[in-house]
């Protein structure tokens, strides 16, 4: 690190001030003064409580450490101002206190100082210390109403809808375009007012702070992405428009991305980072579990940025860029050239033709390698053997076991039954169908197994149905849900609710079961699992018809 | 287009989402220096490739050849165990053999994976999963990719961040786990990732 530059009192009109970090983090910090001013118009005061907590703590956090490590103070390059200003404007309004704490001494102590402080971190703090917030359940989840001023203190947990959870469930949010633009919806406070947002990264690109190359790689993939893949039944310009303007993509494209230390420093590079970044941005958003992919993106991207710098081909002066990759191509091919196929020479056969008979020293090569064949083959013999044994010792528990676990299952799912056998039925969707039977030897429903996509990956149940096509029991069998959260949706309080209900079942509105709350992915997926089982039963290709009043068409 | 969507979703999944090294913590146990030489790790994870789509061909037409059609389901562990060294000794003896250059370059990274969890996991996971041999390949292809990308963007911090500047506590491995840990927070939002 060199010292601060000292400066001349005044300068003479015709020389610019020399652009140091301190001016560049001034930059960051004005251009981002207007979006934070949006904010504190659209969720109250609480806002600038929130990032002056933040600013306060990371600034804090940096001194505390380079006094307790003997470092020189780099407070003053106001580096941890941006990062705590930019993590803050990166939180929902309701957050509590300790949030940007946590996150701040995260941001500062792990992500930057343990590699060395400014220009030595590989990952953008300030997003460090959101995503890390981001992994809390609960956590990130829950948006305040915007012109719904908050109070300073103690927060009621609300939870509205934000325009990127309509486009995750690939419908149009309700905002207009000018209320997506100035900033009327929820979401992080930072990161509603796009027209803002959009406003300070001209003015930080006209400063010279920051590149045009990633934020314009970045949002144009984005956008050819959301024009080629629009919602169903969207018009794509409409969809692409709301795609730009909402979420954190404006705050991540101008101010995460371009992070000097974290990007790419070769033009190629910078825009393989931008468009490397948009495709996963839009990735996350249309198909994971979360509704917004911009942080993981940038993050992910951080850490390819060697190998991006590397296959960006720096330029050297005075030689083009076509002579470089032509260069680079050539000694690919001599490198891959040295590579011959030599034709292997069978030394068994080569020594059978020349009639050499095999002496004394053979044999003990022979020897060796005899010795060493047998030591495995034995080794593997009794392995084998082991096996044999123990699967023979254990076959018929196994089998008892399994049973015992059906038996359990089916008394979860069909409690009126008395024992069940497979069915000699295959559904598209069903994994397998087993019918059960009363004491008497009397059909009484299926169980169907089927699989729905939860939160954290693939949900496993089994539901049983009756004659009447009502559902007799849920039981989930395998899962990946987060324990505490997703698992609130598979207590058995919660699947019982699903008894007696019979066709399309929604998560609102009629015929429905309520989502749980905190585990909405969750519930969902349980809520279309059933819903599958419900449809593999009724159209089951057998004699009894089973009713199914599909409500959806 | 189901079935495409299906691959698709498989091959993200490898890719990303249970990125062998980062996520499932498979795959770490090669040579110290591919963790530390972003070249060498890109060769280790060329190798890994290669190895992974070959140990999925084969242990698929074992799986589906001999142990499901005569119900030896329970040698499935040990068996496996034994063919993927075999295919690497075997594919060494090859290289040596016939591509004696190629041999000098790659043959350190070969012997070092020769008991590497990725290549005897993802033959595992593609039995235990009971994916088709199309979807095999391409789960092995995927992963192989995602583990080379993530060793070698391992290996490349270690060439750019100067892992010296933590207290002295933190020196050394703990550091180097932590920077793992930090490449793997990014990988969290891919929980889940799925086509449909």
């Amino acid at each position: 690190m060199t010292g601060p530059v000292s400066l001349p009192r005044r300068l003479p009109p015709q020389v610019a001030p020399p652009s140091t970090t301190e001016t560049m983090m001034l930059d960051v910090m004005i251009a981002l003064v207007p979006a934070l001013c949006m904010a504190v118009f659209f969720f109250g005061v609480r806002v600038l409580l929130l990032t002056a907590v933040s600013m306060v703590t990371c600034v804090l956090t940096e001194r505390l450490y380079r006094r307790l490590r003997h470092l020189n103070d780099t407070t003053g390059d106001r580096s941890a101002c941006v990062t705590g200003l930019l993590l803050a404007m990166s939180l929902p309004a309701t957050a509590d206190y300790w949030v940007p704490i946590l996150g701040g001494v995260f941001a500062i102590v792990v992500v930057k100082q343990f590699y060395g402080g400014l220009g030595k971190n590989f990952m953008n703090p300030a997003l460090g210390g959101r995503m890390l917030l981001a992994t809390f359940p609960m956590l990130m989840t829950q948006w305040s109403q915007p012109m719904d001023w908050l109070p300073l203190f103690k927060v009621d947990a609300v939870s509205a809808a934000t325009p990127m959870s309509f486009l995750h469930e690939g419908t149009l949010p309700p905002q207009t375009l000018g209320q997506l633009l100035l900033g009327q919806k929820g979401g992080c406070f930072g990161e509603v007012s796009a027209f803002m947002l959009i406003l300070g990264g001209i003015y930080l690109i006209l400063r010279r702070v920051i590149s045009p190359r990633i934020p314009l790689s970045y949002l144009g993939t984005v956008a050819v992405l959301a024009l080629l893949f629009p919602g169903e039944g969207c018009n794509p310009f409409l969809w692409m428009l709301a795609e730009l303007f909402s979420g954190g993509l404006l705050l991540g494209a101008f101010f995460m991305a371009t992070d000097p230390a974290t990007s790419p420093v070769t033009p190629r590079g910078q825009v393989m980072f931008g468009v490397g970044c948009g495709l996963l941005t839009g990735l996350l958003r249309c198909h994971s579990s979360y509704p917004e992919g911009v942080g993981w993106a940038i993050l992910t991207m951080n850490c390819c940025v060697w190998l991006l710098d590397r296959a960006g081909l720096p330029r050297r002066f005075g030689v083009s860029n076509f002579a470089v990759t032509r260069a680079l191509l050539h000694k690919t091919r001599v490198s891959l050239g040295k590579i011959k196929f030599v034709k292997p020479q069978l030394s068994l056969l080569r020594d059978l033709r020349e009639g050499r008979m095999p002496g004394e020293a053979h044999l003990d090569v022979i020897r060796v390698y005899a010795k060493a064949a047998g030591t495995l083959a034995a080794g593997v013999l009794v392995m084998l053997g082991v096996i044999f044994s123990v699967h023979r010792w254990t076959d018929y528990r196994i089998v008892r076991a399994e049973t015992a676990e059906q038996q359990t299952l089916l008394s979860q799912v069909m409690p009126q039954a008395a024992f069940c056998s497979e069915a000699p039925y295959r559904a598209n969707g069903a994994l397998r169908i087993t019918a059960a039977y009363s004491a008497e030897n009397e059909l009484m429903g299926y169980c169907v197994e089927v699989q729905s996509q939860g939160f954290g990956g693939v949900i496993t149940m089994e539901v049983g149905v009756d004659l009447d096509g009502k559902v007799t029991g849920v039981a989930v069998t395998d899962h990946k849900e987060t324990a505490g959260t997703g698992t609130m949706a598979m207590t058995p309080a919660a699947l019982s609710r699903y008894i007696g209900r019979s066709g399309t079942l929604r998560t609102s509105g009629r015929n429905a079961v309520d989502a749980v709350s905190g585990a909405t992915a969750t519930s969902k997926a349980i809520t279309t699992g059933v819903n599958r089982a419900l449809s593999i039963v009724a159209n089951l290709d057998k004699a009894e018809e089973i009713d199914y009043e599909d409500s959806e068409t | 287009m189901r079935g495409i969507l299906e691959l698709g979703g498989v091959a993200l999944g490898a890719l990303l989402s249970e990125n062998l090294v980062l996520v499932s913590s498979m795959g770490i146990g090669s040579r110290v220096r591919s963790l530390e030489d972003p070249l060498d790790a890109l060769r280790t994870g060329y190798c890994l490739t290669a190895v992974m789509l070959l140990g999925a061909f084969c242990s698929w037409c074992l799986d589906h050849g001999l142990l499901l059609r005569f119900g030896w389901g329970h040698y499935r562990l040990f068996l496996f165990a034994l063919l993927i060294p075999a295919l690497v000794a075997g594919l060494r003896l090859f290289i040596r053999t016939c591509l004696p250059e190629l041999s000098r370059r790659m043959d350190g990274n070969l012997a070092a994976i020769s008991t590497n969890c990725a290549a005897l996991g993802s033959a595992l996971l593609i039995s235990q999963r009971s994916y088709g041999l199309l979807t095999g390949l391409v789960f092995a292809l995927c992963a192989g990719v995602g583990v080379t990308v993530a060793m070698a963007s391992f290996a490349s911090l270690q060439v750019e961040v100067d892992l010296e500047c933590c207290p002295k506590v933190f020196r050394g491995l703990p550091i180097k786990l932590i920077t793992a840990g930090l490449m793997a927070l990014a990988l969290v939002g891919f929980y889940g990732l799925h086509l449909d």
